[in-house]
């Protein structure tokens, strides 16, 4: 069993040294295939911190009426913080939004004139609620539509943010579809290359697998070579991949972050974090790749 | 013994390649296979080594039928029956020693049978000091030898030459009719196939002649008569 074991690793490595060239072209098209791979993870990476960046910058704010308790408010502060699509409320005093307006329109004579005419705080207090995903806003005020709280509210401003929250909901659920129909592509032209590629390279060894079936060899001892060297070109190709990608990564990582400049953005972190997912499913899309490709390349030079 | 009975090969849509084919090869006969291109010696060898299957008929090897065999069991008839072509069909990238030793790997033999067996064999064949050679650094002839020892390895009873001396000089056909011909007195059936008629009358031993797929002349010691 040893004995058979050895032989099949020892004819597999004989033939990648000895078809050097055919082994190496082999290689690179499945480096290149797994770093279109991961081209395409850093991308969905990109695009999802991008539109959680810009979920995270949007909010809605409800105006209180003026003569609104504090108390009152806070009351339905803790009960929308207690809704699982709230991520945060924060509460506007009537003062701190006075502060806040004057400050806005400092440079506006008009505005700041007809504020002094008005002299008391014209402005009530405010809620400003982020919700985790652009989707739960419409529920979240759908809430302050019931009778008890239409008589302390003075307004919502939700129909602004709402074209832009639907469009956000719109490019991000857009990018997703998109960057899955992309990878699904090139998943399936990646496996059409590699499919061909180890196809190509049983071919160029069909006078060899005619051999061994003259001399009398058993079946599964003429795959078994062929079978182990998926599993080399698994492990070279994954190894080359995580080496050319890591630095590769590394060199991007500042120009991009650029993009993301005051958020937590860390590329390097998701593939890292991820590794044993990531490199471990390619690994085993590889083997499985070639062994699919040769069972069905070899079976066909089996005939013989 | 070798029995080919009633046996007809049809490749599709309708090419007979053989018909009616009746033929008995006693073990340790020499027996020369002759006839002009496409008239079924290869189709004749193909049925014999389970290459493909006859459309009718029974080929039998002792009490084996062959044209029943299972995919399970070729292996071990190919073991049994060694077979040479005119290509030589040796593994380019490897030496002599290795294309002669492939054939013992292949089949699980230990590693120190293959070192005491592989060299008994290229000394059979005159090719002891040439073992490290790569087919390409040696001559047609000697490509041929190690077919052939490459194809007595397993001591097969039977041994096929597909016109062994197609791409050889007369030198070398020589050597090699010399080389079938103490195969044979060693006790293996060699079935010669060739339309070499020099080789074929050189041999004087039993002569098979077919055409258009039928056996149309069968000598115990003929000559090569188209």
């Amino acid at each position: 069993m040893f004995a058979a074991l050895f032989r099949v690793i020892k004819f597999s490595s004989q033939d990648f040294w000895r078809n050097f060239w055919l082994s190496a072209a082999t290689i690179v098209v499945l480096i290149l295939t797994l770093l279109s791979v991961n081209f395409l993870l850093t991308l969905n990476f990109l695009t999802k911190t991008a539109v959680a960046e810009v979920e995270k910058k949007i909010d809605v704010s409800i105006y209180f009426k003026q003569g609104v308790s504090e108390s009152q408010i806070g009351s339905i502060k803790s009960y929308l913080l207690s809704l699982p699509q709230v991520r945060g409320v924060e509460y506007v005093s009537p003062e701190r939004a006075l502060a806040e307006f004057q400050e806005k329109h400092k440079n506006d004579p008009v505005v700041m004139e007809s504020l002094g005419e008005v002299g008391d705080n014209p402005l009530g207090a405010t809620l400003i609620i982020t919700a985790r995903d652009t989707n739960d806003y419409q529920p979240i005020l759908k809430i302050f539509d019931e009778q008890q709280y239409s008589s302390i509210i003075q307004d919502k401003n939700f129909e602004d943010h709402e074209a832009v929250i639907k469009k956000i909901g719109s490019i991000a659920d857009k990018a997703e579809k998109t960057g899955a129909g992309i990878a699904g592509l090139f998943a399936i032209v990646a496996v059409l290359i590699g499919f061909n590629t180890v196809r190509m390279s049983i071919y160029t060894h069909r006078d060899e697998i005619g051999v061994m079936k003259l001399v009398g060899a058993a079946n599964w001892f003429v795959r078994a070579p062929y079978l182990a060297s998926g599993i080399f070109y698994g492990i070279f190709s994954v190894l080359l991949a995580v080496i050319i990608t890591f630095p590769l990564i590394g060199f991007a990582e500042p120009y991009l972050a650029g993009f993301f400049s005051g958020s937590e953005f860390n590329l390097l972190g998701y593939f890292t974090d991820n590794f044993v997912q990531i490199f471990g499913w390619q690994f085993l899309g590889v083997v499985l790749l070639n062994t699919v490709t040769s069972t069905l390349a070899v079976g066909r030079y089996l005939k013989v | 013994m070798i029995e080919f009975k009633d046996v007809e090969k049809i490749y599709p849509p309708n090419i007979v390649a053989l018909r009616d084919v009746n033929l008995k090869i006693n073990a340790g006969e020499f027996v020369s296979i002759v006839g002009q291109s496409g008239t079924g010696k290869t189709t004749l060898i193909k049925l014999l080594t389970a290459e493909e299957r006859a459309t009718r008929g029974k080929i039998s090897i002792g009490d084996w039928n062959i044209t029943k065999i299972r995919q399970s069991e070729m292996p071990m008839l190919r073991r049994q029956i060694g077979v040479i072509f005119q290509d030589f069909k040796l593994l380019p990238k490897k030496t002599i020693f290795e294309n002669v030793a492939f054939a013992l790997e292949v089949c699980g033999a230990s590693p120190e049978r293959i070192r005491k067996i592989v060299p008994q064999v290229l000394k059979i064949v005159g090719l002891e000091e040439k073992a490290d050679r790569y087919p390409k650094q040696i001559s047609g002839g000697e490509q041929q030898r190690a077919a052939i020892a490459r194809a007595l390895i397993h001591r097969p009873k039977i041994l096929v030459a597909d016109e062994p001396t197609g791409n050889l000089d007369s030198i070398n056909t020589r050597e090699i009719a010399d080389l079938l011909l103490k195969i044979n007195e060693f006790g293996t059936t060699v079935i010669l196939v060739s339309h070499n008629r020099e080789l074929v009358n050189f041999l004087r031993r039993r002569v098979v002649t077919l055409e258009q797929g039928t056996v149309i002349s069968d000598q115990e010691v003929g000559k090569y008569v188209l």
